[in-house]
């Protein structure tokens, strides 16, 4: 479980980060920069790339996300609100917040994770 | 405390089974959404191509130039003089359900040394075909680059070939060749605007479509493909959440006073992390 929980933290950021700088700052430059800025470039760029990469990152994970609910016996509700979270800008960092929160207390025995 | 096992069929599982199916169908038709533009960017590279404005030959590739990979399929202009004794006839090739073959006759090319090989059309037979042009010429048809094939000649004598390979005409024809073919494609249906062909040879023969439509770049649609490949996989996973769920609910409890079970049977787990203290471990 502390592993899992440990490498949970690490998708989690690594997803949210990525969302962040995908939905905040690509797609608004994508979309509103002057056609042939570099802003617009960089911004197509990071659409395109970081694009991919959070979409096969966030099936990792979901399946992180999901061995964790399993081993830390989460009900369904608490695991499907924690699994959508991971597709909302800043709200993965709440509910990655949330769901160490709970397995702590509720698995003191990982409480040095 | 413990739950009562619940049958699959219980109204409490319904719900349940109707989020699976919506996210399940929701991934499906997502997946086959991506998985379609992905289809319809190369559709739309290539066609893009073979419908562009077409260019002199001479400023696409020169004579003993090596053939421009990402050419296939251009629309080229090609002007010269036909050479009507080397027409040749390429076998194996339908036309509405029917064999027969490809008449092919070389342009000289206007200032250049070199011809270039131009497909007029399709006929039944080689003594079908109607007599090849002479004189000067200007007409568009679709680059190729020479066919690559394995498959030998059985009579060398004659003028029925087995594939346009630029090899073999070489050596059938005085002169140099372009590395390079032509498809004849003034007279296709859905060609939206070609120079007015003069003396393009192509009366008498039925159209040649053109047979090797510009391969779009490897990576258009690629990332639309993926996405369709991820939302199917997401689709599997919500069946296996689903799965798991029901598997949960519906088998027997497990004694009570287990070790693995203490902990979590007292209220709903979530409403009772959030009333407890955060333990000391700030």
């Amino acid at each position: 479980m502390k592993g899992t929980l440990n490498f949970y933290k690490v998708i989690a950021t690594v997803v949210g980060v990525l969302l962040i700088v995908l939905v905040l700052v690509g797609l608004p430059m994508d979309l509103f920069a002057a056609d042939g800025s570099g802003a617009k470039d960089a911004g197509r760029w990071i659409s395109r790339n970081i694009g991919v990469a959070h979409g096969w990152l966030y099936m990792v994970y979901l399946v992180t996300t999901f061995v964790l609910s399993r081993k830390a016996k989460w009900d369904m509700p608490f695991t499907i609100v924690t699994l959508i979270c991971g597709t909302i800008p800043i709200a993965s960092f709440w509910a990655e917040f949330r769901a160490i929160h709970h397995v702590q207390a509720e698995h003191p025995e990982v409480q040095a994770a | 405390m413990s739950e009562r096992a619940v049958s699959p069929f219980s109204p409490r599982l319904w719900g349940a089974h109707l989020l699976m199916l919506l996210v399940v169908a929701a991934a499906v038709a997502l997946g086959l959404w991506q998985y379609g533009v992905s289809h319809q960017h190369k559709v739309d590279a290539a066609a893009k191509l073979a419908h562009a404005d077409p260019r002199l030959l001479t400023d696409v590739m020169g004579g003993n130039d090596a053939f421009p990979g990402s050419q296939v399929g251009r629309p080229v202009l090609v002007t010269g003089t036909w050479e009507p004794a080397e027409t040749i006839f390429v076998s194996g090739h339908d036309h509405a359900g029917e064999s027969g073959y490809w008449v092919a006759t070389p342009v000289e090319v206007d200032s250049t040394k070199s011809a270039i090989y131009v497909v007029r059309g399709w006929t039944r037979s080689p003594d079908a075909a109607p007599a090849a042009p002479h004189g000067a010429t200007r007409l568009v048809g679709w680059l190729q680059p020479g066919d690559q094939t394995a498959a030998t000649d059985a009579d060398r004598s004659d003028d029925v070939l087995t594939s346009l390979d630029i090899a073999t005409l070489i050596s059938r024809v005085d002169g140099d060749l372009f590395s390079a073919y032509v498809v004849g494609a003034d007279h296709q249906a859905d060609w939206p605007a070609s120079a007015a062909p003069v003396n393009d040879g192509s009366a008498g023969l039925a159209d040649v479509p053109a047979p090797a439509l510009p391969q779009a770049d490897a990576s258009t649609g690629l990332r639309n493909f993926l996405y369709a490949i991820e939302w199917w996989l997401f689709g599997v996973f919500a069946l296996y959440i689903w799965w798991r769920y029901v598997a949960d609910m519906t088998r027997p409890a497990p004694p009570a006073g287990g070790p693995e079970d203490g902990s979590s049977e007292e209220g709903t787990p979530e409403e009772a992390s959030q009333d407890r203290p955060v333990p000391s471990d700030a």
